[in-house]
């Protein structure tokens, strides 16, 4: 059908061969929808494979991942005196995919040191990384250089020899978890987690495979001491080993990168073109970004200088970084991210990113950061898609599963306090198999969500008529008159005037006893680099209420106000200049409701209350859970 | 989703790769095991020393001194007579940890131990036919919607579902009727909660009353009127063996290996003649349940 042709065109140059609709054996999906549905999922969880996990007690692996995530009962710390975890938890309603995502580096380590009877076991090495020193710089993590522990001997074979059946259970799990019926209820994604944190700045990327046809190990940092390694060999292992393998990589907590993961940087580049090889390359690689997840908010910031634009009340939203905000010098990165410290740079923010990969793309005609954006958890408790505030049980086992451990405690990483149950990743495909989502996925047409599934559509073109919001066929006329989230507006007709954007939102419908929350309003963010080089940004209200009549009561949690079930606009840019290169995206916010913290304080006890100073957390005690969608790009 | 762990007990039983896994107890254990005959003797050999000056470069990053490797070879034989004083002593008796180290050796040498045979897609389809609940799918229905949006047609909205209601029994194209619905107007061969997780519950559980093959009359969901038509609906099937072989596997040898590890335990225990003397039986029932 030609609409599809429209939109699937996206020539990577490392798509697979065309092996039909499916590059694995399987039933035919029942429900395939050529104007495509959302499916909502988490691309970010780690079981007890994770080192860090193992060491707070967390005991699910990714079979009871993907049991959870399918809607079945796990069990999270405290273990019982057996070894076995006691608190039951599931999910209110299942996810439609999700992948596992353990740390790749030290898996052999980590079985090792808790396996008894395994030859390293006994050693002073794996006593200090086993409770109740649980040291993880036992294991040599932190240190300058990616260096294996003296466990896995001078070659580091026997880690390798025993991460071997570990990366083959993570494996074996997915297969499990796939739903190959034609009812096509859940996809699984065999991935793992690259965890690159140089000098504590995190560079952390999810490795997503297309299909089973994956690696025979992962690329860790032990092979792959610097992104570019990353991105080359995933290319030359993966997509051009004539197996069938595809792949992508979706980095996270730029937050907390110190400036480092968007820094236009190519190392050992010989000159231009090389620096036009390496930005394809990582465009190519990196179609998306996670904007959200436990460990806070990457989309934008208030408070730094250099970061020009009106403050943008909506960005004061998971905040990791401390006040006041210690920024880097112009141009210059810093280090200490993942231990709450180092300067902060507008590039730890997506949308300054993407107003980097504009000037990138001035610079080398190539766009490095043609961001995609979704959100996930990264739970570390084995339980992918546990974004629900009132409840939380916490992501990283005994760190954070006692109101003492969540509300005072701290970790190596950012604070339990400031962190948050995290976000879901939505895509818009055609059904819910592997092929379909990692196309998606692929072509940028997903969008993230801080927790409820929000369903948020957004199409650019140059001729879309005001009155589509009552059309019944708006979607399919959305298709056929332009492109969806996370493509490229089509090339402006002679004598069109400024592009016109379709954003159309679906509220969380919620769960028996916990309604959705209803929408407040739905913005477009335009960023663009001036005439002068200099990048801008501008936010804009397109529907909804601006002035947001609906409150919270933080002391009840009981909202009240007017809301929206639904929210739709044709926009058009009212300050459009054709010559200049810009990009858009849409932001839906729910009304006001209460963050975690504050439905936790509500449950307890006066004394406790006061023990745990709710009274004082310094942390907001609402949230305006919201979605955020992939961007349209305009080139002149 | 304990991964196999073959190669580990091969290594276990190899003492010369210890050292090259720093698995300094184990060698120690293998060096100087002492000998029934002379409980009082404990000689230390020249492999073992050099074993021990290995780790520690391992460790420290250079070789020790002389001096130091003096200290090293000292502090085990400290160890070595305070461990065997404590053996001599039975202070291994009635210690929970070590019961439950030692038990946890034995467990790790005896599980999982024999390689389980590949099952044939006979004994995976006894199994998928043996155990059809877990597998079964729960009842699905195909429906198509109109989808009125209350918030943009306000009072109007129930005048408008009913004339809505009679285009569409008069035949008129349901694609162009009604308000869009950002997620799609059909849906195949879902099941209630699959209903439930785009419409809400209440609307799911309407849906999942309506007969097949007419156009309903309006039913509410949060975002408004919805007219349905359900399509097609199937009861709850048991899926093919190919669409499911890998959990059928999976459940399959977990099941074998329960078996046969049950079969090796029950190997060792008929070297034991073993008595219980059970208590009242009122007093098991007051027992509390085992279960978290």
């Amino acid at each position: 059908m030609p609409l599809l042709v429209l939109v699937a065109g996206c020539g990577s140059p490392a798509s697979p061969p065309d092996a039909g609709p499916y590059l694995e054996p399987r039933e035919p999906c029942a429900e395939r929808d050529p104007l495509r549905k959302a499916y909502f999922g988490d691309l970010h969880a780690h079981t007890a494979l994770s080192f860090d996990a193992w060491t707070y007690d967390v005991r699910n692996g990714p079979k009871e991942a993907y049991d959870f995530a399918r809607g079945g009962t796990v069990y999270l710390p405290p273990l019982d005196a057996n070894g076995r975890p006691t608190l039951p938890a599931h999910l209110d309603r299942p996810l439609d995919f999700a992948a596992v995502t353990d740390h790749s580096e030290y898996l052999g380590e980590t079985s090792l040191c808790t396996t008894p009877g395994s030859p390293a076991y006994d050693s002073t090495i794996c006593k200090q990384y086993r409770p109740p020193t649980a040291s993880l710089t036992a294991l040599g993590i932190g240190g300058p250089n990616p260096i294996r522990p003296a466990i896995c001997g001078d070659d580091g074979k026997l880690c390798l020899d025993a991460a071997a059946p570990v990366w083959r259970s993570i494996k074996d799990a997915a297969e499990a978890a796939y739903d190959r019926t034609a009812a096509c209820r859940f996809t699984s994604f065999v991935a793992y987690e690259y965890t690159l944190s140089p000098l504590g700045s995190n560079l952390h990327r999810n490795v997503i495979f297309r299909s089973a046809r994956s690696l025979p190990q992962p690329i860790t940092f032990f092979e792959a001491p610097q992104p570019i390694d990353l991105w080359t060999q995933l290319r030359a292992g993966c997509q051009n080993a004539g197996t069938g393998c595809d792949v992508l990589a979706i980095p996270h907590n730029a937050n907390i990168s110190n400036g480092r993961m968007f820094v236009p940087d190519y190392p050992d580049a010989t000159g231009l073109d090389d620096e036009r090889r390496i930005a394809m390359l990582r465009r190519d690689m990196e179609p998306l970004v996670e904007i959200a997840q436990h460990k806070g908010d990457s989309e934008c910031v208030n408070g730094l200088p250099s970061a020009p634009g009106a403050p943008d009340e909506l960005c004061d939203f998971e905040k990791t970084h401390n006040v006041p905000i210690n920024e880097c010098a112009p141009g210059k990165t810093g280090f200490g991210g993942f231990l709450g410290t180092g300067c902060l740079s507008p590039l730890d923010f997506v949308r300054h990113a993407l107003k980097a990969g504009l000037q990138e793309q001035a610079r080398l005609g190539v766009n490095p950061y043609r961001l995609g954006i979704i959100g996930s958890t990264d739970t570390h408790n084995g339980t992918p898609g546990a974004v629900a505030e009132q409840g939380f049980q916490g992501h990283l086992g005994t760190a954070d599963n006692t109101p003492k451990a969540v509300l005072t405690g701290q970790t190596l990483a950012a604070r339990p306090l400031v962190s948050n149950p995290g976000g879901l990743a939505g895509v818009w495909a055609e059904e819910n198999s592997r092929d379909a989502i990692f196309d998606a996925l692929r072509r940028r047409e997903a969008f993230g969500t801080s927790g409820p599934r929000i369903a948020l559509r957004l199409f650019g073109g140059w001729s879309y008529p005001d009155g589509l919001c009552a059309d019944p066929e708006l979607v399919k006329r959305g298709y056929a008159g332009g492109v969806p989230m996370g493509g490229e507006l089509p090339a402006r007709p002679g004598g069109a005037g400024a592009p016109k954007f379709i954003v159309a939102v679906l509220r969380d419908p919620g769960v028996p006893g916990k309604p959705g929350t209803q929408l407040q309003r739905v913005q477009i963010i335009k960023g663009w680099i001036d005439a002068a080089g200099a990048p801008r940004e501008r936010v804009f209200e397109v529907d909804g209420d601006a002035k947001g009549g609906a409150t919270v009561d933080t002391a009840t949690c009981v909202t009240k106000g007017p809301g929206h079930d639904s929210l739709c606009a044709v926009w058009t840019d009212p300050e459009f200049d054709p010559a200049l290169r810009a990009f858009y995206y849409a932001r839906a916010a729910e009304n006001p409701t209460c963050r975690w913290s504050t439905w936790l304080c509500n449950g307890l006890t006066q004394p406790e209350q006061k023990q745990y100073k709710c009274d004082a957390l310094g942390v907001p005690k609402a949230i305006q859970e919201r979605a955020w969608s992939s961007p349209i790009w305009y080139a002149p | 989703m304990p991964p196999p762990r073959d190669h580990l007990r091969r290594w276990l039983r190899e003492p010369a790769l210890h050292f090259a896994a720093a698995g300094g107890l184990l060698f120690a254990l293998h060096a100087t095991v002492a000998r029934p005959s002379e409980p009082h003797r404990l000689s230390v050999s020249s492999v073992f020393v050099e074993g021990l000056r290995a780790e520690e470069q391992r460790r420290s990053g250079r070789a020790p001194t002389p001096e130091e490797e003096r200290g090293l070879v000292a502090r085990f034989l400290d160890e070595e007579v305070l461990y065997r004083e404590a053996l001599a002593l039975g202070l291994d008796r009635g210690d929970l940890i070590v019961r439950r180290r030692l038990v946890q050796k034995m467990e790790f040498l005896t599980q999982d131990a024999a390689p389980l045979p590949a099952p044939d897609d006979a004994a995976l389809q006894r199994w998928l036919d043996q155990h059809p609940d877990e597998f079964r799918a729960p009842p699905r229905l195909s429906f198509r919607h109109v989808f009125l949006n209350r918030e943009r047609r306000g009072p109007t909205i129930d005048a408008d579902a009913r004339e809505l209601l009679s285009s569409l029994r008069g035949g008129v194209d349901p694609d162009r009727l009604g308000d869009p619905f950002l997620v799609g107007s059909r849906f195949a061969l879902r099941s209630e909660g699959e209903i439930a997780r785009v419409f809400g519950a209440p609307f799911a559980a309407l849906v999942e009353a309506l007969p097949a093959g007419a156009w309903s009359d309006p039913l509410p969901s949060s975002f408004g009127l919805h007219l349905v038509a359900v399509e097609q609906r199937i009861e709850g099937t048991t899926p093919s063996l190919a669409s499911v072989r890998e959990r059928v596997r999976q459940g399959l040898l977990a099941a074998r290996r329960g078996e046969a590890n049950r079969a090796a335990l029950d190997a060792l225990r008929s070297r034991y003649a073993i008595s219980v003397e059970w208590p009242a039986p009122a007093r098991l029932a007051s027992a509390p349940s085992g279960k978290r």
